[in-house]
């Protein structure tokens, strides 16, 4: 049950003016009055509700704070992305260096293979160093 | 948005969505941390000029939509009033805020939304829809629903409030 004045009477409940015809209306109409009772339970809703909200000025802070903190993350990741490639493609460049001195000679094999270790060792240390000071 | 727009927009907004999230959620905190939330979605996205009413409809529709999120991630159960809450309001409101959460948590969070925004903001449907995500044409059935179920609520309570042209 619906009724074509309820648009006015909610307007006339959060106002608290009621034209005088729709004074009349309402007393009529068993849809005015439901309505008229939801939306005055609804303004004391309103009106009892918790409405201290931040200040302007922190909130404002606060989300230039996070936007500044998000671009930084976004500028890092290629940056990751690129170390993080260079060091598959050292892996990759030292095995096959490996296997091409393993061909030549075994000694110049082991020595390649010591280097691979320790510059793997020494590359993981700096970039572990590098992110843990991001 | 410059922080001047943004401190005069947040100065007209912040309140009555602050009472809007507070009563959807029924949970001060998380209402402040929704309504934190929602502000900054706005100033991070580069909208359109708008004007207030639309730039509103917008924080609105941001609001609602995270508040869904979080009934959905947690299943919701809707929180007893909180302390945070009820330290706010005059002590001789404490109670009638809670008896008024106790009744809006016995209706569905989108019912809640629905009769929020139309009796409390005054909106219109097709505002109602701007800002809940809801079409337009179902913005009626569902309000008269909510409407009826919360009345009923009211009557079997006693709860009836009479603003009426008496």
């Amino acid at each position: 049950m619906t009724c074509p004045r309820e648009q006015e009477v909610i307007h006339a409940v959060r106002s608290g003016q009621w034209a005088e015809g729709l004074r009349a209306h309402f007393a009529e109409c068993e849809a005015c009055s439901e309505t008229a009772m939801v939306a005055g339970f609804m303004l004391q809703a309103a009106e009892t509700a918790e409405t201290a909200a931040p200040e302007a000025g922190f909130v404002w802070w606060k989300s230039q704070l996070r936007a500044r903190r998000e671009a930084a993350v976004r500028a890092e990741k290629p940056i990751i992305v690129a170390e993080r490639a260079v060091a598959v493609a050292a892996l990759l460049v030292g095995v096959w260096a490996a296997a091409w001195f393993s061909s030549e000679s075994p000694a110049l094999a082991v020595a390649a293979v010591g280097g691979l270790i320790l510059a793997g060792l020494t590359a993981g240390s700096a970039l572990l160093y590098a992110w843990s000071r991001k | 948005m410059t922080e001047v727009e943004f401190r005069e927009f947040y100065g007209a907004t912040a309140k009555p969505l602050k009472a809007y999230l507070s009563r959807i959620t029924g949970n001060a905190t998380l209402a402040d941390d929704l309504l934190q939330e929602s502000y900054y979605r706005m100033l991070r996205v580069d909208l359109p000029s708008m004007d207030p009413s639309q730039l509103k409809s917008y924080l609105y529709r941001t609001a609602t939509n995270l508040a869904r999120d979080h009934f959905r991630a947690t299943k919701f159960q809707p929180a007893p009033l909180n302390e945070a809450t009820a330290g706010e309001a005059a002590s001789s409101d404490i109670g009638l805020s809670a008896d008024i959460q106790q009744v809006l948590n016995e209706i569905k969070p989108n019912e809640r939304q629905l009769v929020w925004l139309a009796y409390v903001e005054g909106a219109s449907h097709r505002e109602i829809a701007e800002m809940t995500g809801v079409k337009e044409a179902s913005v009626r059935p569902l309000l008269f629903r909510a409407k009826q179920k919360l009345a009923s609520i009211l009557r079997e309570r006693g709860l009836a409030v009479e603003r009426s042209a008496r």
